[in-house]
C-alpha cells in the first residue's frame, strides 16, 4: 500500500483531472466525492509500478472513467443534471462557461471523454483510443459526431487551442 | 483564438475540501480492507479452536487406545493397560494389596519395561513375591503378536533376575474374550485361566470362592488332582 506522502502528491497532481472526469459523467457532487474514494484507494493499493508519469495519469483517467461508469449503473441515480448539482460552488462560473460546459453535457456520455481528452488534456487520437480501450477509428468517429454536435449547441468554431 | 472548451475544464477544479476529505477516507478505508472484520476474526479462531480440540480429542483417543494389559498376579494383582506405543496408560489393583503398591507408585505414561520393573520392586520392597512365589504375566491380544509377547517375557525374566532370583514367572497371551471375562468378575486373567482350570476338575467350585487365593494356592489344588497337566497357554 502506497503511503500517505504519495496518496497526498497523487492528490496534487491528479485531483483536478479526476474532477473534470467527474464532471463529465456524474450526476451530483455526492457522486464525485464517493468516486474520488474510489479512484484513490485504488491507486494506493495499486502495487505494480507506473513505468512513468503519463502512464500514471492515463491509468488513473482510466480508472476515473469506469469508476464513473459503475457509479452510473446504480438504478437510483437521477437522470437529471444540473451544472449546479455538479460543482460545490457555481458563482465562479460565468455564463460563458457554463454555456460551454452544458453543451459538453448535452454530448452523448461516451463522447465526453473524448473531447476532454483531446482538448483540455490534449492526447492524440491513438492516445486516447489506448486509455479508452476502444478502436482509433471509434474515436474519430467520436470525435467528429462530438465536434459537429458542439458547433450546433455553440455555434462558430469553439475548439482549437 | 481562446479554446473555449479547455477554458471551460479549466475552471473545473478539486477543491481543498474534497482533497483532504479523500485523502483521509481512503486510508480510513484501507485499513478496514486489511483489518479482518472482527466476526471474521472470531471465526477463525473458533474454527481454529475447534480444530485443535478435534486434533487434541484425536490424539487422546489414540493414545488413549487400550492395546494390551500387564497383569501382574503376586497377590497382589495389578493390571497395566498399555497402549499401541508400549506405554502405560492405565494401572488398576484387583484388591486391597494391590490398591495399597499402585498408591505407592507412578507407573503411567511410562514404557512397559519401565513399569513392569518399578512394579516389581516396589512388590519385593513390600516382600509380597517372596511371599508368593510365582509372577504371572497376561498380556491380551487379539493379533497373536508373538514378538510383543516374546519382548513381554523377557521383560519379566530381566525384572525378576534383578529383583527374585527364585521367583518363577509364567506369561500368557488372552484372547479379548478372557480378558473381559476375568474383568467381569475383577480378577487378573491370570487367575481367571487358573480358576477355570479348576473348575474343569471341581464344577461346584464358584469364581468367588476361588478368587481370594492366590494362584500358587489354585495350581496346588489343580496338582492335588493328580492328572492335571499344567501348561503355558498360548492363544
Amino acid at each position: 500500500m502506497k503511503n500517505e506522502q504519495e496518496a497526498s502528491q497523487a492528490i496534487e497532481k491528479y485531483a483536478d483531472t479526476v474532477r473534470r472526469i467527474c464532471f463529465v459523467h456524474l450526476k451530483n457532487y455526492h457522486d464525485v466525492e464517493d468516486v474520488f474514494q474510489e479512484v484513490f484507494l485504488k491507486y494506493i493499493l495499486h502495487d505494480a509500478p507506473f513505468n512513468n508519469e503519463n502512464h500514471e495519469k492515463a491509468w488513473l483517467i482510466r480508472v476515473t472513467v469506469n469508476a464513473c461508469k459503475d457509479n452510473l449503473k446504480n438504478v437510483f441515480k437521477k437522470r437529471v443534471t444540473s451544472i449546479h448539482e455538479l460543482v460545490k460552488e457555481p458563482s465562479y462560473m460565468d455564463e460563458y462557461t457554463q454555456e460551454t460546459l452544458e453543451a459538453v453535457l448535452k454530448l452523448p456520455q461516451k463522447y465526453r471523454d473524448v473531447i476532454y481528452l483531446f482538448y483540455y488534456e490534449g492526447y492524440t487520437v491513438a492516445e486516447i483510443s489506448e486509455i479508452l480501450g476502444k478502436k482509433e477509428n471509434t474515436i474519430y468517429t467520436w470525435l467528429s459526431r462530438a465536434r459537429l454536435q458542439l458547433k450546433t449547441d455553440l455555434g462558430g468554431e469553439p475548439y482549437g487551442k | 483564438m481562446e479554446n473555449r472548451i479547455y477554458d471551460a475544464f479549466e475552471k473545473i477544479k478539486a477543491d481543498e475540501e474534497l482533497r483532504q476529505d479523500t485523502l483521509k477516507g481512503i486510508y480510513e478505508k484501507a485499513n478496514k480492507k486489511h483489518r479482518i472484520p472482527l466476526r471474521r476474526a472470531f471465526a477463525a479462531v473458533c474454527a481454529s479452536l475447534f480444530l485443535v480440540g478435534i486434533a487434541g480429542v484425536l490424539l487422546q483417543r489414540v493414545y488413549y487406545a487400550e492395546n494390551g494389559y500387564i497383569d501382574i498376579d503376586v497377590n497382589p494383582s495389578i493390571e497395566l493397560t498399555i497402549n499401541r506405543f508400549d506405554r502405560i496408560i492405565d494401572a488398576h489393583a484387583y484388591n486391597e494389596d494391590g490398591r495399597q503398591i499402585l498408591n505407592q507408585v507412578n507407573l503411567k505414561h511410562k514404557p512397559y519395561d519401565d513399569a513392569v520393573n518399578t512394579l516389581l520392586r516396589e512388590l519385593k520392597s513390600q516382600e509380597y513375591i517372596i511371599r508368593d512365589g510365582l509372577v504371572s504375566a497376561t498380556l491380551r491380544t487379539d493379533w497373536k503378536e508373538e514378538e510383543r509377547l516374546r519382548n513381554l517375557e523377557d521383560t519379566v525374566a530381566d525384572s525378576l533376575k534383578e529383583t527374585h532370583s527364585s521367583v518363577k514367572q509364567e506369561i500368557y497371551a488372552v484372547d479379548s474374550v478372557t480378558k473381559d471375562h476375568a474383568h467381569e468378575e475383577n480378577i487378573s486373567p491370570a487367575k481367571y485361566i487358573v480358576i477355570s482350570e479348576l473348575q474343569e476338575l471341581e464344577p461346584e467350585r464358584s469364581i468367588e470362592e476361588c478368587k481370594s487365593h492366590t494362584i500358587t494356592e489354585i495350581r496346588e489344588e489343580i496338582h492335588s488332582h493328580g492328572n492335571h497337566n499344567d501348561s503355558k497357554k498360548h492363544d
